[in-house]
């Protein structure tokens, strides 16, 4: 079920409302129980209406980790501790490995032992990638690593652990929620104010304006571009990374919106996701502002403990390469995003070197010019679009083929004529009159969660933005069939 | 974040923004020219209710919309419209059926560009949806019944966004207004070379793809099986066109089509596509004039033993009568897509 789709402008009504309706006439004790039955039977069947097969795994992953918890409290020795924790991560990862990564890694085998003249034959399958099963798997999986390091207590609690893993708005695409942060939202009232309904309303329609009129009408010039058959000239390649960059920007930041202002809905507070990335002045600061809930969740789990930047510059530099290296990993079993990852910690090395990792803001007074801001923001920009090519390529051939016409006199070729033999220019004029308006909105609302977050306006401001961007989704949306969102793949 | 808001307040905000939301449909539903087109649609497929002895139906696209309403006898009825594909063939006929209008006889479109691949979505396809739900078809709604049913609602409506952004681009374009011209004349004051290129190049265009999607072939099964359950005979129609259109499909893939129509229990197919060679015949490769269209309803007639042409215009004198001054025709071609 998509969040921009009748059905679910059904579903999520129809949960609201029975949900609420509990809460007022039972608010205390069972009344919170029942509250997270419903959620848990709606985030179930939300999960379902994909393929009701995949419901088997995320029960099971959820059941395991539920044990393991309660394993891991009982656990008086170190020894013990690490073999359960150890349990729980071969099955999570191990579902995820399976699911995700094996017709990979067996293909990729294959060709490496063809390389050296050695002929294997092993089996591929045709295995279904369950959708967002590498955010329910991280997420989860800071549960019990949680447990493990004894920062949050074992949950005994089996509807609210599985309502914390299930959670509808968050299960497929995140934000990747750390248990310390959600799990405890689950074992307490819920209440909600009107201004904070307000404002899950606003996040939402906000969220649609960067699904329905950015992303999917970018979508419509990325695919033609980099679906072409032939060889691109540098300007249509970098004309399609740069409409990639604000599809997948506003694609995933538009889901995770959606998200945060439905759980606020229902009372939850999800964390923030993005923060108008593309407003970065540094890589560092990309990386700080763009897909957070997973950037921290690398630091957490994989940079830190492999010594983080504590160590020695090389060590350092060690470590960012390889967490860079499996988050691109993470996104996809394909060559292309290992490049993109390994290609944004490339990206970090210099300021590495240079030691220059300190935010923008509190750099010194002479570099805040604005010209010497705008210009750090194109340069980190320019680095973006490159990875993305990575990132969106099919073949890691036809990413370097198109990065190095990029890099050619071809860049500076008319492209005109071939968008117009594919016949977006029209969408592409659509398309970028929309990130106009969402990068003038974002710049406006730059200190805010979100651009439509325009509760302490005066109230024409406030209708006048509210009536503009509706206007906007119901005159400009996309209207081809529905689009998955990206990350669901992930 | 302030807490100022009331949820009273927030209701009689919401109570606001719901009644603009609603007065902006109500005033798009009057004022585009696309649900204006929707409304002529509509009218059209209701308009068999205002003729109570019609028992002969006949559906498909532009090319059988050239046989104009005002043409037919009393017992006969055209629902066809320009740019209808199978899909609302089929919605339309289901929603007579469930309106119990009493048809004996479908003249269903055999011409084999209904195969292709410009036929496999229509233009007027979200015209059609209110017809699919209200008879709870279980095809045609292939984004579901709920995104249909908030299609209805003007500004949900998919093509109607689409209908605006195409007019917006337009306009940004500045491209001047498409000047009224009279197809039939311009048809007419070609030479033959000219009429054979036109018409060869439409009709490679028009029959691209043919029998290479299931769809049609899914839908001629359906609307057998609606006609076959309510006592319908049809009579497969292929209508008149330049030979050079005609013939950018082979003998084979005539003969295959007529098979599978034959399979789905379509046995009578009137063959008219060399019917007439006279370009007066035309408006242009593809769609008959109204001299055409009275020559053709008198073809269909006595093929199938049945009076389709309205008793006040089988005579060449009053089609002359009918006719604008200066040749120009009565607005048939508007169906035309």
């Amino acid at each position: 079920m998509l969040f921009h789709t009748a059905v679910y402008a059904l579903f999520l009504p129809t949960v609201l409302g029975l949900y609420w309706l509990i809460g007022l006439l039972r608010p205390r004790g069972s009344g919170l129980q029942l509250q997270n039955a419903v959620l848990l039977t709606a985030s179930y069947f939300f999960y379902g209406w994909w393929d009701v097969r995949f419901l088997g795994l995320i029960i099971a992953s959820s059941v395991i980790d539920f044990v393991v918890g309660l394993g891991l409290e009982a656990a008086a020795s170190p020894r013990r501790r690490r073999w359960i924790l150890g349990a729980s991560l071969v099955a999570n990862l191990g579902i995820l490995g399976f699911f995700k990564y094996y017709n990979f890694f067996v293909s990729s085998a294959v060709e490496a032992f063809g390389a050296l003249g050695i002929d294997l034959h092993a089996p591929t399958l045709h295995v279904i990638l369950p959708v967002g099963l590498s955010f329910y798997t991280f997420q989860s999986l800071t549960y019990t690593i949680g447990v493990y390091r004894r920062q949050i207590p074992a949950e005994h609690n089996p509807l609210a652990f599985l309502a914390y893993v299930a959670f509808f708005p968050q299960l497929v695409a995140g934000p990747i929620e750390r248990a310390g942060h959600l799990l405890p939202q689950f074992l307490r009232p819920r209440h909600v104010s009107a201004a904070e309904f307000a404002s899950g309303l606003r996040q939402i329609t906000w969220g649609l304006f960067c699904k329905l009129v950015v992303a999917d009408n970018c979508a419509v010039v990325v695919n033609s571009v980099f679906d072409h058959p032939g060889p691109l000239p540098g300007s249509v390649a970098l004309i399609g990374a740069f409409f990639f960059a604000f599809q997948i920007y506003c694609d995933f930041s538009g889901y995770s919106h959606i998200a945060l202002g439905t759980a606020r809905l229902f009372g939850f507070e999800l964390m923030q996701n993005f923060a108008t990335p593309y407003f970065s002045q540094s890589i560092p600061e990309f990386w700080r502002r763009w897909h957070i809930s997973l950037s921290t969740w690398f630091r957490d789990y994989v940079f830190i403990p492999m010594g983080g930047s504590r160590v020695s510059k090389p060590r350092y530099t060690f470590n960012i390469l390889v967490t860079f290296t499996v988050s691109g990993l993470w996104h996809g079993a394909n060559w292309t995003y290992v490049a993109w990852g390994f290609l944004n910690g490339l990206y970090y090395l210099p300021h590495i070197a240079l030691g220059k990792l300190t935010p923008a803001k509190d750099a010194p007074r002479h570099s805040r010019t604005p010209i010497l801001i705008a210009l750090r923001v194109a340069v980190t920009f320019l680095l973006t679009l490159i990875a993305w090519i990575f990132f969106r390529a099919k073949t890691l051939g036809a990413a370097l083929g198109m990065v190095g016409e990029v890099f050619s006199r071809s860049l500076f070729s008319n492209p005109l004529p071939l968008l117009r033999a594919a016949g977006v220019v029209t969408p592409m004029a659509f398309s970028a009159a929309a990130i106009a308006l969402l990068l003038v909105l974002e710049f406006i609302q730059r200190d805010k969660g979100y651009a439509l977050d325009v509760e302490t306006s005066k109230w024409p401001a406030r209708w006048a933005a509210y009536a503009s961007v509706v206007a906007v989704i119901v005159c400009f949306r996309y209207t081809g069939s529905a689009l998955d969102f990206i990350y669901f793949q992930f | 974040m302030a807490q100022t808001l009331s949820w009273k307040a927030l209701l009689a905000h919401a109570l606001i923004g719901t009644v603009l939301f609603a007065a902006a449909n109500v005033a798009t539903y009057y004022s585009s020219q696309y649900f204006q087109r929707e409304r002529g649609y509509q009218d059209e497929v209701s308009g068999f209710f205002d003729r109570p002895h019609a028992t002969a139906v006949f559906a498909g696209d532009s090319h059988v919309a050239q046989l104009d309403n005002e043409l037919l006898a009393d017992t006969a009825y055209n629902i066809a419209w320009g740019g209808d594909g199978l899909r609302e063939v089929y919605a339309k006929l289901k929603y007579l059926a469930w309106r119990h209008a009493k048809i004996d006889t479908l003249y269903l479109t055999a011409d084999p560009h209904m195969f292709g691949t410009g036929r496999l979505e229509s233009s007027n396809r979200a015209f059609v949806n209110e017809y699919l739900l209200e008879t709870g078809s279980r095809f045609g709604l292939e984004k579901g019944a709920a995104s249909a049913a908030l299609g209805l609602i003007p500004l949900f409506n998919d093509d109607f966004v689409q209908y605006l952004k195409k007019k917006i681009a337009l306009s940004l374009k500045r491209t001047p207004p498409a000047t009224v011209r009279d197809d039939e004349v311009a048809w007419q004051s070609l030479t033959d070379a000219q009429r054979e290129a036109q018409a060869r190049s439409t009709g490679e265009m028009d029959h691209a793809g043919i029998g290479r999607y299931r769809e049609p072939f899914l839908w001629y099964e359906r609307i057998a099986a609606l006609a076959r359950a309510r006592g319908i005979h049809i009579v497969g129609v292929i209508y008149p066109s330049h030979e050079a259109y005609a013939d950018s499909v082979s003998e084979r893939q005539y003969a295959q089509l007529r098979q599978f129509l034959s399979s789905i229990g379509i046995d009578e197919i009137v063959d008219f596509r060399h019917a007439f060679s006279d370009p007066s015949y035309f408006a242009d490769p593809d769609h008959v004039s109204r001299k055409g269209a009275v020559a053709l309803l008198r073809l269909i007639g006595r093929q199938t033993g049945r009076q389709l042409l309205a008793a006040d215009v089988d005579a060449p004198a009053s089609i002359a009568a009918r006719a604008a001054p200066g040749g120009n025709e009565p607005p048939t071609s508007v169906r035309r897509q």
